[in-house]
Formats: C-alpha cells, structure tokens, sequence
C-alpha cells in the first residue's frame, strides 16, 4: 500500500485584469507521500479552483516554466517535494499575469538584447569551426541553462541593484568561450550589471540545472581583472 | 581523439528536491554581511564622534553638557559592545575577502567557507566575551 500525505497550502491568487486585490486561498491536499508541488497544484485545480493558473510542461525538470516560490525559495514546481505547510507564490520580481503565472516578455526581451547568436568577426566559412573538446563540453554545459528563471528570483542583487540577472550571465559566459563570437560579451555582461553581483552563490545553490553562474560571473570578473586566456566557470558538481 | 579535461566538481551537497526547506547560504551571507557592515560603520561613527567631542577644543562647549562621554569607555558595561563588535569585524572581512579572492579564481564552497567564517566570528566574539568576564 502506497504511504499518503497531507499538506495544507497557501496559493497566491491574483488576477490584475479583474482589478481586484490579491489574496492567498487556502487549501488542503492528501496525495502519495512524496507528490512534488506541482502534483499539488494539479490536484488544488482538478478538485478545487478550476480558475488556478499555474504553468508547466514537461514535469522532469527540464523546460523550466513551472518555477514557483515555495515558502520564500524559487523552485521547480515539479522537482520539489511537497512539505505539510507551505505558501506557494509566483516568481518574484517578474510580473503577474495571473495566480502563478509570470509574465515572460520582459525575459524574452533580454534575450533578444543580448544577441545570443554567435557574431563572427568575418563571413561563415562554411566549414565545421574547429574548437577543442574541452572547451566544447564548457560551452554545452553552460548551454543547458534551462531559462526557468530561479536563479534570478533567488538573487539578492536584482532585487537590490541595476543587475539583469545570473541567467543572463550564464548566457553571455557561454558565448564569450565560443571561438567562434567575436562579440565583446565582457562589456555586454558589465552593461547589464555584471559588476553588481555581490558573488554569494545564491544561483548555485538554486539552479535546478546544476550549473554556477555565480563562476560564470566570476570568469567575466577574472577575465576584467587578469585578460583573457583563463578557464571560464559555470559548471558545478 | 583529445582526451577530455575531467571538470573538478565543486563538492555542494544538494537535493534538488528539498530546496524549499534548507537554508539560502547567499541570502543569510548577504544579510548577516549587511548587518556586520552597518554595525561596524555605526561603531565607528559613534567613536570618533565621541573623540572628537573628548579632544577637540571646538567641541569642548559639549563635553561640559556630557562629562560621562569622557570616561564612558571605562564602565565595564561599555564592553559589551566588544561582544558584538569583533565578530562583525572578523565576518566582514572575511567575508569581503572571501569574495575578492573568489574573482581571481579560487574556488571555495559557499557553505564550507559560510560556516567557518561565522565559527572564526563567533569565536572572536567570545574571545571579546571572556576578556569582558575577566575584567
């Protein structure tokens, strides 16, 4: 027989096109021990608030749209175990579309700013670009940022400084090792706030990727110290 | 074919499922950093304001409205403030220094180098306590 839990939660309701205030609505939820926060999500909107909106996709942690802040800390939704108490609210600092849904446009924009595609100095050979295996496998690691987000909820210096945000690092820390980008991805990281992250690892210890951008942070900050020619960061065991 | 270079690890025990419940090293660094910081400034603001008021001639005109300011630094209670005073030195810069040698390179654990740092500044505090009691 299946081992059962119970947890009564919290869920930040808001729907700003209805002009109405926010609240939080209570529920309670029994499930198999061990449900993830999602599960209860999924179960508060199949028995209870058909109108909560919430996002998710892939449910194994990897598409990076069902972050959520579970009593104070950004996670995924799907990965993270459900305790017997908690207050589920959206990402913070972005904006609410709805309940737990953020809306993304602003993340999108950034992207986009950043112009995330390599910039070559001269015309595509049309060849392969050679690139030695060590540096390919960084640059593929640093490429599995899944986007979700978490790193830039959790990060005490957005919420207190013109810092766009580790994601954002990671990103610009990928395309500054490919040797193919001739961009000047250091300036584009300091531009965007680089030099504002006060290195506390917050975005380490969240990241549901496994990645550090605090050490990409921190190969940008060594790379405007000592120049260029030294190992970059970003993975973390 | 090249030999890959084995990427080190850093060694940061994690469940990626139980997020929610642990601590937030970054956020209670950042904090505790913060508040040792504003400490430390307090404190100095507030001794050589104090001193100026003591020795400066100009200031002189004060002293006579506060006579205890000059000996305030000999009441045995005045030491209490070392309780609180060394560990938001020590924390803050070894924290600070933690950071700067963090972006020449070296790798440290946020949570190894988190605890040992609140262990030396909490030792430095009751170093201060013990020479408090001892007096």
């Amino acid at each position: 027989m299946t081992a059962t839990m119970s947890t009564h939660v919290r869920i930040f309701r808001s729907d700003p096109s209805a002009d109405e205030a926010s609240r939080y609505d209570e529920f309670d939820v029994s499930g198999p021990d061990g449900m993830r926060v999602l599960d209860v999500l999924r179960s508060v909107y199949e028995n209870q608030a058909h109108d909560l909106a919430f996002q998710y996709a892939c449910r194994i942690g990897r598409c990076g749209t069902c972050g959520v802040k579970v009593n104070g800390k950004p996670v995924l939704a799907c990965q993270e175990r459900a305790t017997e108490a908690m207050t589920i609210e959206p990402l913070s600092p972005f904006p609410v579309l709805r309940d737990l849904v953020i809306d993304r446009d602003e993340v999108e924009e950034h992207y986009l700013e950043l112009d995330l595609s390599p910039q070559r100095a001269a015309e595509h050979p049309g060849t392969t670009d050679p690139i030695d295996p060590a540096s390919g496998r960084q640059i593929g690691i640093l490429g599995t940022c899944i986007s979700c987000m978490i790193c830039v909820s959790g990060c005490p210096a957005v919420a207190d400084r013109p810092f766009d945000g580790p994601a954002f690092m990671i990103q610009l820390r990928r395309l500054a090792d490919l040797p193919a980008d001739e961009a000047p991805r250091l300036e584009q990281a300091i531009d965007h706030g680089m030099l504002e992250c006060f290195g506390c690892d917050a975005c380490t210890q969240l990241c549901p990727a496994d990645l550090s951008p605090a050490d990409a942070i921190r190969s940008f900050r060594r790379e405007a110290l000592l120049g260029r020619g030294r190992k970059s960061g970003g993975k973390r065991g | 074919m090249a030999e890959l270079t084995p990427v080190k690890p850093l060694p940061l025990p994690r469940d990626t499922t139980r997020q929610s419940r642990g601590l937030l090293y970054g956020a209670l660094s950042q904090r505790v950093n913060r508040i040792a910081g504003l400490f430390i400034v307090l404190f100095v603001v507030v001794h050589v304001a104090g001193l100026a008021v003591v020795y400066s001639g100009v200031l002189k005109p004060v002293l006579r409205q506060m006579p205890w300011l000059a000996h305030v630094s000999e009441d045995t209670w005045f030491h209490v403030i070392y309780f609180f005073l060394f560990p938001a030195v020590v924390f803050h810069t070894l924290y600070s220094l933690k950071l700067l040698v963090m972006d020449f390179g070296v790798r440290v654990s946020y949570r190894w180098s988190f605890w040992t740092i609140v262990g030396l500044a909490v030792a430095a505090g009751l170093w201060g306590a013990f020479g408090y009691v001892s007096h």
